[in-house]
């Protein structure tokens, strides 16, 4: 809510800017130009890391410095440091790189990212660089409508740097004109109140932006054409040292624990560096006077000179903190640590339960339970349904037509969550116990080891279901959607039943026996639906790839229902009960069933 | 102990297993009961319904139930 009035405010004050300063228009769209350059450039350098990049990741980092030179290599070419993090964290997250390495390569990555103001300052601004943009833009847009990839990948790279040069030409053009208008240099500021505003104001542009390049560049214009003093500058270009760390920490958000954790030690670095720079800033602004000096920079020439501080200070911080790589990657490992998924424990298996047959029965009976409601919640979640909903009253086809949308799910995690863990104890439960007792109890917990083994199926099969499901739940074809609205029909049915004999509900009612219908139903409903697909292949109303994949769905929903049956007749029917020991004498065969089911083949 | 007391005591050990038949034969005629009352509750509803699809499952829980019947009728014929 915050994020997203934020955001329509800073469009909001952008179009007020654009309709009060023709200048301001020109700068800002320098600025989106450059953006839009700098994706460009990665997008075109990407085409090459398929193996190019990888490659050669994988055979400098055996030493120190090879790493740092790779990081200052790539980000200068690329003019962002995006990319190469995104390749770090893949390589730290496959293993192939540890984090120290890692954080060895971000460093130099941060020091390239330093040779875009020396590019800027010592190039773009003292030649017509709008000219060397326009044919660089012409030769990408050819390269990128040939068909080879590398081309493409080489166009893209030129329009990336045509875009790159526009967008410095704008900027500098911008803060030409608004020199004619409004004299930004009677707000400079000096002192340690200047020092620490302006590094805000660098910090927060750099936030906004999300990218130091382009606020270095916004920074150089403005100096060269005098709109801010140089002290300010400095301090600028500090700030958005500091505030490219947002970029670092946004992208961090998504990735996994190794990815935060070099995200945070890019933090550290810009954030040390920059409180460096704060603290021993005359002595950084003597050191490059020097520097300038033996490098033939004219004093006056402060664009090149805080290109010179802009590397210096992040040289100074390398250089410090390049050593205590080691220690910083432990630090951040021991401080950033993985937080391990919620694994659903057992609940009612402890070894003292192993002591007594009946208690131990009795536990892995709980537990079976437990699974149950654990699988059963996967499964309806799976088929885009939640459990209040199919354990109400309400008309299932409605409650189903609640839900005409369903969700991805990730099975696969919910099943390392919410089953393996419960199944794996109740094996090694029943393993060391079974063996050991007189054979009624041992009985009872082969069969309950079955009943786990019948819900661990169903939550597979549920998984096969899963893939069709997603995709043809949105078809077009109105059949395919009513087939797999039948299909999730059926699997909540058989959970609705199956909760009414979990929960007693029917205990007047012949629990053992109300499985007979239930197994009569599926039984049913699987002919019914071979029927029904053959029909609609025959007709044409549906294709035969679509209708054998219906097929198969409609195998997966009955192995489904088959095993939460075959697994509830052992868990929820207490065949201790008189009233259930008659029952059994009732209760039909399979055969007699098929022989009610169809009557005229017998 | 009178000798009637004993007499019935010894009366009840012999019949032990007719006792259990009994008991058996009672259950299972219990079940037959609850399972025609379910019969009449779900032949009404059939009347009652129009939805093909439900006629169907309800017609088939008919022909599960009176299968079911049969079957216990057979079982206590037997006893």
């Amino acid at each position: 809510m915050i994020k997203n009035s934020l955001f329509f405010l800073l469009l909001g004050l952008l179009a007020l800017g654009f309709w009060l300063s023709a200048d301001f228009k020109t700068i800002v769209a320098g600025i989106a130009i450059f953006l839009f350059g700098m994706l460009s450039l990665q997008q075109g350098f990407k085409a090459f890391t398929g193996g190019t990049l990888e490659r050669i990741l994988r055979n400098t980092t055996d030493s120190t410095i090879k790493r740092l030179l790779f990081g200052i290599t790539t980000t200068t070419l690329m003019q962002s440091s995006s990319l190469l993090s995104v390749l770090v964290i893949s390589f730290i997250s496959a293993g192939l790189l540890d984090l120290a390495a890692g954080i060895g390569i971000i460093f130099g990555a941060n020091l390239g990212t330093t040779t875009g103001a020396w590019l800027v300052a010592g190039f773009g601004l003292k030649v017509d660089i709008a000219g060397y943009a326009m044919p660089l833009l012409v030769f990408g847009v050819i390269l990128q409508l040939t068909k080879q990839k590398n081309l493409q990948g080489i166009g893209q790279i030129l329009l990336g740097l045509g875009f790159l040069f526009l967008g410095i030409q704008y900027m500098k053009d911008g803060f030409d004109a608004f020199k004619g208008n409004i004299d930004l240099s009677q707000y400079a500021m000096i002192g340690m109140r200047g020092l620490l505003t302006y590094v805000l104001v660098g910090i927060v542009i750099t936030v906004i932006i999300q990218a130091s390049g382009a606020t270095m560049v916004l920074i150089i214009a403005a100096l060269a054409s005098q709109q801010i003093s140089y002290e300010n500058a400095l301090a600028l270009a500090i700030g958005s040292n500091i505030g490219t760390t947002i970029t670092a920490i946004l992208g961090a958000l998504g990735a996994n624990i190794k990815g935060k954790r070099l995200a945070g030690a890019h933090v550290l670095f810009n954030v040390f560096t920059g409180v460096l720079a704060i603290v021993l800033l005359d002595q950084f602004v003597w050191l490059v006077d020097v520097l300038c000096h033996y490098a033939g920079i004219a004093t006056d020439d402060y664009t090149l000179k805080l290109a010179m501080f802009h590397t210096v200070f992040n040289l100074v911080g390398v250089i410090i903190m390049l050593p205590v790589c080691e220690p910083m990657a432990r630090f951040l490992e021991k401080v950033m640590q993985e937080k391990k998924a919620t694994v659903d424990l057992p609940r009612f298996l402890t070894v003292s339960a192993l002591q007594y047959p009946d208690t131990a029965v009795e536990s892995v009976y709980q537990e079976t339970r437990h699974l149950y409601e654990n699988a059963s919640h996967i499964i309806l979640k799976a088929i885009g349904l939640h459990r209040r909903d199919v354990y109400s009253e309400q008309d299932l086809d409605e409650v189903i037509n609640k839900y005409p949308v369903i969700k991805d799910y990730d099975i696969d995690e919910a099943y390392e969550r919410n089953i393996k863990g419960l199944y794996s104890a109740i094996i090694e439960f029943v393993s060391q116990a079974r063996f050991t007792w007189e054979m009624q109890q041992s009985g009872r917990l082969h069969w309950l080891r079955d009943a786990n083994l019948q819900l661990v199926e169903a939550v597979k099969g549920v998984k096969h279901l899963q893939k069709n499901l997603l995709k043809q739940n949105r078809s077009y074809n109105h059949y395919l959607v009513d087939e797999y609205h039948r299909i999730r029909y059926q699997v909540a049915m058989v959970i609705r039943e199956l909760g009414k004999i979990k929960n007693s509900e029917v205990v007047d009612e012949l629990p053992l026996l109300s499985m007979d219908m239930l197994k009569g139903r599926i039984k049913e409903q699987r002919q019914t639906a071979i029927e029904i697909i053959e029909n609609l292949i025959r007709e044409h109303k549906i294709s035969a790839e679509a209708g054998t994949s219906l097929l198969n769905d409609n195998a997966y929903v009955y192995d489904i229902q088959s095993n939460l049956l075959s697994m509830a007749e052992t868990v929820f029917i207490n065949y201790a009960t008189d009233s259930v020991k008659a029952e059994k004498e009732l209760a039909l065969t399979d055969h007699e069933l098929l022989e009610v089911l169809n009557p005229s083949r017998h | 102990m009178n000798k009637i007391k004993l007499l019935s005591r010894l009366q009840d050990f012999f019949n032990a297993d007719k006792k259990k038949k009994k008991k058996r034969f009672e259950e299972i005629e219990g079940v037959i009961k609850k399972l025609k009352v379910k019969e009449n509750k779900i032949k009404k509803m059939l009347n009652a319904c129009q939805d093909v699809e439900m006629k169907k499952a309800l017609q088939l829980e008919v022909n599960i139930i009176q299968a079911q019947i049969d079957k216990g009728k057979t079982v206590l014929k037997d006893l």
